[in-house]
């Protein structure tokens, strides 16, 4: 188990190298960097010259990504903006990262609680009118853009509740200082990040659950004599989750990548904002430290999954 | 004894009952009606989007007017004279410009019902004018609720937002298609030579395949675009120097070579995806007799991928092209909603949904986000109904390698 769990995280040496070079030669191909951005208007290549040497941008390509590599390993220092600013990057997560675990921890929740049960009701009732509402249902979560039904909510909340989300006017709010604040901030970004990865869940219940519920010993339980929801419960659901779980696994990522419409839609300022404003401004340092951050976040939740397949499972073992 | 002669049988029509593709589209509807749906939706998108400027009712980019009376006269005038007799001037203002038939004027004073005017402003011709003749102007049609004359309403600079719906669909299924295609052809050819070849090659590929996949999609994307769709991009640049790509308007598409660009840099997103599985498919498909049999033929590893590998997997190619074409559609609004796709004032729906119309939103204004968004939903709702009725049309085989319910909804779009 120990050496299972050691060998899944050394993996993450050479993805994390792998994404940080990537992005890092993406950003260095376009001719127009950081410090060409800042200066703007009437810049002189006198000025150009000076902020790349204050930047570190005029040292060569191999040095500024060792020097950068260097940093994180010894110090834990993930670099710091290139921008007026030049706010390192580890203040800057401390701040913003909060915001988006919240974000990310209640979509998850919702989307379970929005997904499980009815994708466990329409697979006990297939072909009745539940059950075709709860299909349709999913399709249509999964169509909708989330950033449209984020701003209709913000719209019509103004418009017939006269109801802005809370962060419009003054900011994140810890849910320790005020719950009840917070959870206005968080409840809709989260539900509508949370209806597109419902309605996968939705869906695999469904199917997953219909697979086990064909099974011989399901047919034993029943003629047991146990009751519909021992049948389901206790002896389908378990089983059929299994599936499930390695789909919430695989949605880390588009749950962070969604994070970053939601943020911006709902005026969070989350991880999310910070890397689509780091992309805009060529913040190289602050893509490559972020997307550092978020492929091990996916690597980690995915090792988290299979370690609950042996929960879910007892036959699984880990070789 | 009279032979019997074996009477000749009655000629049964033995024909097969003849179906009308009305009768069997009749079926189709009956049987899968979400599926008949969002066949109907993308027919309507695939017409919109070719014909957009025949269905539009205004200019997309053009603000639209509405022509507004301020006075009559009451008394013609000849060229030459200044003063005005109207009917009720008390629309007027002092300063005023208005037009008056061909000619524009200026309200210099206003004494009852009798103005002064500057004739022949804007370099008009001043001319007689009879009585009845109406002084009017022409204002932007800015910010204007849904309306007979504008179903969906005007945006704040007065464009009609119907025709910009309608355009937005051109511009979202020239970008849905040229990324697919693309982004399907090169994956496909990255996932056949992966898969068969093997070896150092596969580890290569597939090695790229998992460092982009562990980006999260969005993420990428908006990295991607935001390189290659730079000005000064090595892309765009080769793009317009070494190709009949035009810079300006083509097949009616504003901005053509940057929409291109944009197209391109999705499709790079789709390639990791597709090139993963088509090689898993070809990993099967290559332990075949008959692949071996090839191989003792002497034919060589070109031919035994283009001619034996290639048809195998032709299929799963052209069912990921029509799942991922929809994705792309949302990939292109969404980097445009956050304002590195495609730029105003090109009507995308994406990017009208974002910036000052967002702002207008916020407080109420709703139909310019709503209705370019309220279509996207609808275009991607049709090709996922499509998708989940040819599902249960086609090969149960296929459900394994696509991941039946599975993997979509993976866009955190």
């Amino acid at each position: 188990m120990r050496n299972y769990i050691l060998r899944r995280l050394l993996i993450l040496i050479p993805i994390m190298l792998g994404v940080s070079f990537l992005t890092f030669a993406m950003f260095r191909m376009i001719p127009g960097d950081a410090a060409v951005l800042r200066c703007q208007l009437g810049c002189t290549p006198e000025v150009v010259k000076d902020l790349r040497h204050q930047t570190g941008l005029d040292r060569p390509w191999y040095r500024q990504y060792s020097d950068w590599l260097w940093n994180i390993v010894r110090h834990g220092d993930l670099g710091e903006s290139l921008t007026e600013s030049k706010l390192p990057v580890t203040t800057e997560l401390n701040r913003r990262l909060p915001i988006t675990v919240e974000l990310l921890v209640m979509t998850l929740i919702m989307a379970l609680l929005l997904g499980i049960p009815p994708g466990v009701i329409s697979a006990i009732r297939p072909g009745t009118p539940l059950d075709w509402l709860t299909r349709f249902g999913s399709v249509l979560w999964l169509s909708i853009p989330s950033f449209w039904l984020g701003i209709l909510v913000i719209a019509f909340g103004v418009r017939w509740f006269d109801w802005t989300p809370p962060q419009f006017g003054r900011g994140y709010v810890p849910f320790m200082d005020d719950p009840w604040v917070n959870m206005q901030q968080f409840f809709f970004p989260s539900l509508v990040l949370a209806l597109a990865i419902a309605a996968g869940i939705m869906r695999l219940t469904r199917s997953s659950l219909l697979e086990v519920l064909r099974n011989d010993y399901i047919r034993t339980a029943w003629s047991k004599g146990l009751r519909e929801r021992t049948v389901v419960v206790r002896h389908a659901l378990k089983n059929a989750l299994i599936p499930v779980l390695t789909i919430v696994g695989l949605q880390v990522g588009a749950l962070i990548g969604g994070s970053v419409i939601i943020e911006s839609v709902f005026n969070l300022n989350g991880v999310g904002k910070y890397v689509l404003e780091a992309i805009i401004r060529r913040d190289f340092f602050v893509v490559q430290s972020l997307v550092l951050l978020f492929a091990a976040t996916y690597v980690v939740a995915n090792l988290v999954v299979d370690l609950l397949y042996g929960w879910l499972d007892p036959r699984i073992r880990y070789g | 004894m009279a032979r019997e002669v074996a009477a000749p049988l009655a000629f049964e029509e033995v024909a097969p009952p003849r179906i009308s593709a009305l009768r069997r589209s009749l079926q189709l509807t009956r049987r899968h009606p979400l599926g008949a749906f969002g066949l109907l939706v993308i027919a309507v998108l695939l017409f919109a989007g070719i014909f957009a400027e025949l269905a539009a009712p205004y200019d997309p980019l053009a603000p639209n007017r509405i022509a507004k009376t301020f006075a009559e006269l009451s008394a013609p005038v000849d060229a030459e004279a200044t003063e005005f007799t109207v009917g009720d001037s008390s629309d007027l203002g002092f300063g005023q410009t208005v037009g008056i038939g061909s000619e524009q004027i200026i309200v210099l004073l206003i004494a009852g019902n009798t103005i002064t005017v500057e004739r022949g402003a804007e370099g008009t011709e001043p001319v007689a004018h009879e009585a009845g003749a109406a002084l009017g102007s022409t204002a932007v049609d800015a910010v204007s609720g849904p309306s007979v004359k504008h179903p969906f309403g005007t945006d704040r600079l007065g464009r009609d937002v119907l025709s910009r719906t309608i355009f937005g669909a051109r511009i979202s299924l020239m970008i849905g298609l040229v990324s697919i295609i693309f982004g399907v052809t090169v994956g496909s050819f990255l996932g056949v030579v992966s898969g068969y070849i093997g070896r150092f090659v596969d580890s290569l590929i597939q090695r790229s395949v998992d460092a982009l996949l562990s980006f999260p999609p969005v993420v990428l994307l908006l990295a991607i675009i935001t390189v290659i769709g730079d000005e000064g991009s090595a892309v765009r640049i080769f793009l317009a120097d070494n190709t009949p790509i035009p810079q300006g308007t083509f097949l009616g598409v504003p901005d053509f070579l940057n929409i291109f660009v944009i197209s391109l840099g999705i499709g790079l997103a789709v390639v990791a995806s597709v090139a993963r599985i088509v090689r898993g498919a070809v990993l099967s498909i290559k332990e075949n007799v008959y692949i071996d049999a090839a191989k003792a033929m002497g034919a060589s590893d070109a031919r035994i991928m283009w001619r034996h590998i290639f048809p195998n997997v032709a299929a799963l190619i052209v069912i990921l092209g029509s799942i991922t074409l929809p994705l792309a559609i949302l990939a292109e609004a969404a980097i445009s909603f956050l304002g590195v796709g495609v730029q105003p004032p090109v009507p995308s729906w994406g990017a009208d949904m974002t910036g000052p119309n967002r702002e207008l939103a916020l407080s109420g204004t709703w139909w310019p986000v709503f209705f370019p968004g309220l279509a996207l939903s609808l275009v991607v709702l049709g090709f996922n109904m499509v998708g989940d009725a040819f599902r249960d049309i086609s090969d149960p085989r296929l459900r394994g390698a696509l991941g039946a319910d599975s993997g979509r909804g993976g866009s955190g779009l």
